[in-house]
């Protein structure tokens, strides 16, 4: 959790991310975000981010992106 | 048929007639024979090429939908012909057209917008958000349901499909909400648009004999018109399909309260540029391809900030390359999306520098001045590149602008647009007060209100007073007949 949280602050240094549960419905991550977000989490994770994943439902928390993470290593292993 | 004439009024009263008289599970097959209609009626043997970009759809998701069950590679071969057969399609009606015509057919209407739906329906079955429609008829509507076939919105199959089928009740509160969207929109359309129209027509046809004043007004003005017609005709769209209980993508939020020209192009033609964002900008930077790029730029760059910003620059470059395309395959279109390309890559690279001018400064990005200088900014942009949309080419562009610049001639601003055939000092005061009743619902709608409620949550006299003045506003003040011509769509020509 420490590391996307760490990710999301490098990313989007002027916006405040702690507490929020609408980081991607709201626009906070916008579409450039999300890509900058998913090529850090491909590399540090070793997944693979799809197209298919980009929801409000994987990414407008740090709890839901840690999901999407644990689910995408579970398929890939 | 146009959206703003009688004739239009007249079929949607007999089609609303006959939708709430049928049997429930009818419904959907009335608005498909209306939609046929519209279609025929609209474009004749056009509609050959709706049935075969059809076809490619509803064929192209049950096979790749086969394929996924047994080999994911497959069904992206097979997803993939399909697209390139229904972009081939798109592709020779706009470049075929003399041929296509000459062997007597005529062009089929929407056929930028239903290719993009059907390309988004068979996507989404691939990636398996929606299941593959086993009728055939229900994919026809989807395409060419007839609220949406014109200038769109680009409707997602899963959301309009499931409010297709379902059944629907007479509500009255909610048709006369649906009329009351529709009366907005054909004030929007016919007081304002097309009364602008006239101004910037003439002023474009001979841009030479205006001064750069004049010019920079007729840039305003085309502004506005494309505003008020693409938004009041997305208004009674919009309202026409919540008389049949059926709700459409929503294509504008306010997009002239934008503080960038990326939250410009969040709030403006909102489904095109979603639709980019998810089958072109998402799957081009999610690609292994991309990915391999990516970490190479970031092991090369030592700028941190740049690093994290090139690999979504180039995605962006695809993505504003096909806006740009999706409008027209002229040089100036190409250059109308990369304007707004350039515009946002040099505003997300110069951001580290911005943050320490404003801090030298002492201006917040927060502060209501701040913002104000970041509203006006976005508009002035907007404008500029309205103008490459409108002018006939570059050339007549960079005419233009240079005559902005360099011959502003204020003094004989006046005289030039009065001196404009057709439109006099009343057509001017009518414009100012529309204008400026369309940015007051503007800015109440901003603040968490809607049209349609702003009208209708006050006593019977206030309520019907609003009601006959937008009536009487539309049928009196209304740019029809004399001097005045019925614009055509300008977003119905793509």
């Amino acid at each position: 959790m420490n590391e996307i949280m760490e990710i999301l602050r490098e990313i989007n240094p002027h916006g405040s991310i702690e507490g929020r549960t609408d980081l991607f419905s709201s626009g906070i991550l916008d579409s450039m975000s999300i890509i900058m977000l998913a090529a850090e989490i491909n590399d540090r994770y070793d997944v693979e981010i799809r197209a298919v994943d980009i929801t409000p439902e994987n990414f407008d928390s740090p709890e839901n992106i840690l999901r999407l993470v644990s689910r995408l290593r579970a398929e890939e292993s | 048929m146009g959206y703003t004439t009688l004739t239009f009024m007249i079929f949607l009263t007999c089609v609303g007639t006959l939708y709430f008289i049928v049997p429930k599970r009818a419904q959907w097959f009335v608005l498909l024979t209306a939609s046929a209609a519209f279609y025929i009626i609209s474009c004749g043997s056009g509609v050959t090429f709706l049935a075969a970009g059809a076809a490619v759809f509803y064929l192209g998701a049950l096979a790749t939908d086969r394929m996924r069950q047994s080999s994911a590679r497959r069904a992206k071969a097979v997803l993939t012909a399909a697209i390139i057969a229904s972009l081939a399609i798109l592709i020779a009606t706009r470049y075929m057209s003399k041929p296509i015509l000459d062997a007597g057919l005529m062009l089929p209407l929407g056929i930028s917008y239903y290719t993009l739906m059907g390309i988004s329906y068979m996507t989404d079955v691939y990636r398996g958000t929606v299941s593959a429609e086993k009728n055939p008829l229900m994919v026809l509507l989807f395409l060419c349901y007839f609220p949406h076939i014109t200038e769109g919105p680009f409707d997602r199959y899963g959301a309009l499909s499931a409010q297709l089928r379902a059944p629907h009740r007479f509500d009255y509160d909610r048709v006369k909400r649906g009329c009351l969207l529709m009366l907005w929109g054909l004030f929007k359309k016919l007081v304002i648009a097309d009364r602008a129209a006239l101004v910037v027509n003439t002023v474009f046809s001979a841009h030479e004999d205006y001064s750069g004043s004049t010019l920079m007004f007729a840039v305003v003005l085309y502004t506005l018109q494309i505003y008020a017609e693409f938004s009041g005709c997305i208004d009674i769209v919009t309202g026409a399909s919540r008389v049949f209980g059926v709700d459409i993508a929503q294509n504008f939020r306010r997009p002239f309260f934008s503080r960038s020209v990326g939250e410009f192009w969040r709030r403006w033609h909102i489904t095109l540029g979603a639709w980019l964002k998810d089958y072109v900008f998402y799957p081009v930077s999610l690609s292994r391809h991309f990915r391999s790029f990516s970490r190479s730029v970031r092991k090369h760059i030592s700028s941190k900030h740049l690093a994290a910003m090139l690999p979504g620059a180039y995605a962006l470059f695809f993505v504003w390359l096909c806006n740009g395309l999706w409008h027209g395959a002229g040089a100036k279109y190409i250059a109308y999306g990369l304007y707004y390309y350039a515009l946002m890559m040099l505003g997300q690279a110069a951001r580290p520098l911005s943050d320490r001018l404003l801090s030298r400064l002492s201006v917040s990005r927060a502060s209501r001045g701040y913002h104000i200088f970041e509203v006006g900014r976005t508009c002035l942009l907007v404008c500029f590149g309205m103008l490459i949309f409108r002018s006939a080419g570059l050339h007549q562009a960079a005419s233009i602008m240079t005559a902005i610049v360099s011959d502003p001639h204020v003094s004989g601003f006046a005289s030039e647009i009065m001196s404009i055939k057709g439109i006099d000092i009343a057509d001017y005061i009518v414009l100012l007060a529309a204008s400026l009743l369309m940015v007051f619902i503007s800015w109440k709608e901003e603040h968490g209100n809607d049209v349609v409620s702003l009208m209708t949550e006050h006593t019977l006299p206030v309520r019907w007073t609003a009601y006959m003045s937008l009536i009487f506003a539309v049928l009196v003040l209304g740019a029809y007949g004399g001097d005045f011509i019925n614009a055509a769509l300008i977003y119905g020509e793509f």
